[in-house]
């Protein structure tokens, strides 16, 4: 798919179309993972992780694309990765590809979705319920008619206490999380 | 509702913007009031953002798998797997339904009786998720599970308690444990006996009829696929059984053999490797299988008939025979181009038809083509004989192993090893598993060639540890198919050469009617040209002598074999002698008598014509046809004008013909004078032009033109012709190391040495 078909289908919220695509970029980020010491499932992550970093810019309003997805979606990696091995006191890094998007670029969203994670893993501690009814009604925007037949509640005002209830244990949570930091 | 929980809703509205004008302003003064609420909002802030991103994470994490889902797919072919292992074209493709919504991280409730009819129930069994699939038992489903699994249930492959295929509506429950994570949580232990596995993941299947368990009827399994990054060879299938403390042991380990799904073969490609990419890159039209089959199947002339010829045939012939061999291809090519496959290539041939026919002294540079052609002897052929590819590639082979992606897979570097003994290893055990093949290409076996000697390609060991099996249910005629095979491409590989031999003998003896009419041709030019100089010199040599007032009424008769005459006498032959050199090159003649003080003058003057747009034509032809001579006289081009200088003795007339195309132009005029003249071409017919040309005048002119016009006319096709044979030439050099990948890398380290001289 060209580039400026998939930034269109992010501005238009496709999340699911442009992930999928976007993994046929993964497979230099994998060898780039585990040519510096990590895992399959550390590079899974952190791609997950790069592809909302940049799903999130190329959605707002003022982002223009100045390389190649797959360039830019590299870099990231590439900054992400060795943000990482810094944090783990591992310098040395090989890098595979040359071409590079300058860090500039990206460096501020990665930061803002660095804080955003700490509240993400108290969303994914919650509980598979929770965590779902929170994710289907915030983020895929469904109805709380619909939740709740899916769910299983017995009412639409069932499902709408619920969902306050999960947000309330979050937000404990997250508040005792925060000041323990 | 509890006060907090209206404070959230509130703090929602408010972030979300659902707020009254009046109400955000007065929530916004409390904020500010207020720095536990501002609090409050800032956490709540956090946590929306946050389930945004976790949403986008779960996003993110499912994509991936319906990428891999959708590559396999692509790899393995859904349809191709509904055709064979189900036989019915109907597929239901099922999402997974989670019925149950148990707790997370609490036991699952399950049914009293496990599969196997007891009540032993394992950890993995309580914490893993059930997925549920209502399925009819009587049709073809395939299913995937959350995390990928695809599991293709053909129809009637569960049995009842009596042993008789269920009907109707059955519940199939899948658990699965694909990751470290689930198989951690679910106490999984990947431990077989007291040995560690490493484990490419676990999962549980069953199926039940009104809660009763079902089996599978082992002669119509399930098939699953399990999705993976990396296929890692000596993976096997263990068999689970429950333990009283629990856990699971890992029991009976099978090999993990992988069905062949058979495709339509025809829509495979058997080429070698980069072909059709090469082609593609060369501006040939790659999908035109008419075009690049008989091109690859052409190169099968390089192996004549292994019988006969092989030992008759010099390395000339056998390269002659090759060469030739793409000749079939350029027919193709033309054929392509007719049906308007490939207008650039043939606006390039064009080009270079157009380049030639300028050139017309040098048509044939160094001998013609087909000579060249046939005069490159110097290699003997190495590889896979393309007539035993198209021996395979048929219908006869669908439904065999060699109909399969797998297979497909391996034929690059089944024409990289160049040994056609490793091919027919695949071809003659097509009762094997693939994976057998693939080891036993990978060890040195034979002794001879002819006893199908292989060296042995460690390559293919990574094949064989895929572990790929065979065609279920596949064409049981192997030992009639091995036969056909030999059979086939011997008569394929005897046929192709026959062609190309046809094709380069007919060639051949166009060269040799070319070189005759040529050489014809040049005969009658110097003829027509001497001949037109004696008559004009008579003419002018006349004139000379009635100014001088010599009586000689004739001038002794001119040698026509020479134009530099040696005229050593003095006396009327000095007159004779400024005539001569004054006709020759067409010069005004200003002759003095040294006696008489008389004087000898005639005239030539420059005639220029213009032709509207001269260059827009392919070719032009400006002939002037002097009443006085039995010929014409054609007008050689200058600077984009004809020139020719006139004899103000005669008088001439005018014909210009030109082509562009298929199109033809004509102009004449009469009794042209010196000067500039500029005409332009009216379009016309062949058939017309013949008309006018055959109205000019004398018979002997008139006959003289249609000559001339008809060598044209040859000669533009013989330039096509040409165009083309150093089209296949070309072609054929530079597929040639495509088709033999051993020749390039072969004949690379000869030029690597020779650099190494310079």
């Amino acid at each position: 798919m060209e580039d400026q078909k998939i930034i269109e289908l992010i501005k238009s919220q496709k999340h699911a179309k442009v992930f999928t695509t976007l993994y046929n970029y993964f497979p230099v980020v994998k060898k780039m993972v585990l040519a510096n010491g990590g895992r399959s499932e550390d590079a899974e992550d952190l791609y997950q992780d790069a592809l909302i970093v940049f799903y999130k810019k190329a959605g707002s309003a003022d982002f223009t694309l100045t390389s190649t997805i797959n360039t830019y979606l590299y870099s990231i990696c590439r900054f992400m990765w060795k943000d990482q091995l810094k944090k783990q006191n591992k310098q040395s890094f090989t890098d595979i590809e040359k071409e590079a998007v300058d860090e500039i670029e990206f460096i501020a969203a990665i930061e803002t979705e660095d804080q955003l994670k700490l509240a993400e893993k108290v969303i994914s501690e919650l509980g598979g319920r929770c965590k779902e009814l929170l994710i289907l009604f915030y983020f895929h925007s469904i109805k709380l008619k619909d939740i709740a037949a899916k769910m299983g509640y017995n009412s639409e005002n069932t499902a709408k206490n619920q969902k306050y209830k999960c947000l309330e244990s979050a937000k404990i949570k997250l508040k005792a999380l925060q000041t323990s930091h | 509702m509890r006060r907090e929980l209206e404070l959230m809703k509130t703090i929602e509205n408010y972030l979300k913007g659902n707020l009254s004008a009046a109400d955000k302003i007065t929530f916004e003064n409390k904020i500010k009031a207020n720095p536990e609420l501002q609090k409050e909002v800032e956490l709540q802030k956090q946590l929306l953002e946050g389930i945004e991103r976790a949403g986008l994470k779960q996003s993110a994490k499912q994509s991936l798998k319906k990428h891999r889902f959708n590559k396999n797919l692509r790899n393995w072919g859904l349809t191709g797997l509904a055709v064979a292992i189900l036989t019915v074209s109907a597929i239901v493709l099922y999402n997974s339904v989670i019925k149950k919504n148990a707790k997370e991280n609490a036991p699952q409730e399950l049914p009293e009786l496990n599969e196997q009819g007891d009540k032993l129930w394992s950890d993995a069994d309580k914490f893993l998720e059930l997925q549920n699939f209502e399925l009819d038992a009587e049709k073809d489903t395939v299913i995937e599970t959350k995390d990928g699994i695809v599991i293709a249930i053909p129809a009637n492959s569960f049995l009842d308690a009596s042993g008789k295929p269920a009907k109707g509506k059955i519940d199939l429950e899948v658990k699965e444990a694909l990751h470290a994570a689930d198989i951690m949580k679910a106490g999984l232990s990947t431990r077989s006996g007291d040995k560690l596995l490493e484990t490419g993941g676990m999962f549980y299947i069953n199926a039940r009829q009104d809660g009763a368990s079902l089996t599978i009827d082992t002669k119509n399994p399930l098939y699953a696929e399990i999705p993976t990054n990396e296929v890692k060879p000596g993976m096997q299938l263990f068999e689970g059984k429950r333990l009283p403390d629990g856990t699971i042991d890992w029991v009976n380990p099978k090999p993990i053999q992988k069905d062949l799904i058979p495709v339509d073969i025809l829509s495979l490609d058997f080429y070698p490797p980069a072909y059709l990419d090469s082609l593609k890159s060369w501006g040939y039209n790659n999908k035109d299988k008419r075009f690049t089959d008989s091109l690859y199947y052409s190169f099968a002339a390089y192996f004549p008939d292994e019988h006969s010829a092989r030992a008759k045939a010099t390395a000339d012939s056998i390269a002659a025979v090759a060469e030739a061999s793409a000749a079939m291809v350029a027919a193709e090519m033309q054929v392509a181009s007719d049906r308007g496959a490939s207008k650039k290539e043939m606006a390039a041939l064009e080009k270079k038809y157009a380049a030639l026919n300028y050139k017309e002294k040098s048509l044939y540079p160094e001998g013609s083509l087909s000579e060249q052609l046939g005069n490159d002897s110097s290699f003997g052929v190495h590889g896979i004989n393309p007539a035993r590819v198209k021996a395979i590639w048929s219908d006869k082979f669908q439904n065999t192993l060699l109909a399969t992606r797998e297979f497909e897979e391996r034929l690059p570097y089944i024409h990289r090893t160049c040994n056609e003994s490793v091919l027919d290893m695949y071809v003659n055990n097509l009762d094997k598993n693939l994976c057998t093949i693939d080891s036993m290409v990978a060890q040195p076996r034979g002794n001879s060639e002819s006893d199908g000697y292989i060296s042995g390609y460690p390559e293919f060991l990574k094949f064989a540890a895929r572990g790929d099996g065979k065609v279920k249910n596949g064409n049981t005629n192997v030992r009639l198919l091995k036969a056909y095979y030999e059979q086939k491409a011997k008569i394929y590989s005897e046929a192709i050469s026959k062609t190309v031999n046809e094709f380069r003998n007919k060639q051949l003896k166009k060269d040799v009617d070319a070189a005759q009419k040529k050489m014809e041709n040049a005969n009658n030019e110097s003829l027509r040209k001497s001949d037109n100089l004696m008559t004009e010199f008579n003419l002018n040599v006349t004139e000379a002598y009635r100014q001088l007032g010599y009586k000689k009424s004739t001038p002794a008769p001119m040698s026509v074999a020479a134009y530099g005459v040696a005229i050593q006498t003095t006396g009327w032959n000095n007159v004779d002698k400024y005539v001569m050199e004054s006709t020759l090159a067409r010069t005004t003649l200003d002759y003095t008598d040294p006696q008489s003080g008389k004087k000898a003058v005639i005239n030539y003057e420059p005639l220029t014509i213009s032709i509207t747009d001269v260059k827009s034509y392919d070719r032009v032809l400006v002939y002037l046809l002097p009443d006085e001579l039995n010929s014409f006289m054609r007008v050689e081009k200058k600077n984009e004008a004809f020139e020719e200088k006139l004899n103000e003795l005669m008088s001439y007339k005018m014909v210009c013909i030109a082509y562009k195309g298929e199109e033809s132009f004509y102009f004449s005029q009469d009794n042209v004078k010196p000067g500039t003249l500029t005409i332009s071409l009216i379009k016309t017919t062949n058939a017309d032009i013949t008309n006018n040309v055959n109205k000019l005048g004398k018979l002997s002119q008139v006959k003289a033109m249609n000559d001339d016009l008809n060598y044209m006319a040859f000669e533009k096709e013989e330039a096509k012709r040409q165009v083309m044979l150093a089209a296949i030439n070309e072609l054929t050099n530079k597929v040639r190391p495509v088709i033999f990948p051993c020749m390039a890398a072969a004949t690379a380290p000869v030029a690597d040495s020779l650099a190494h001289f310079q």
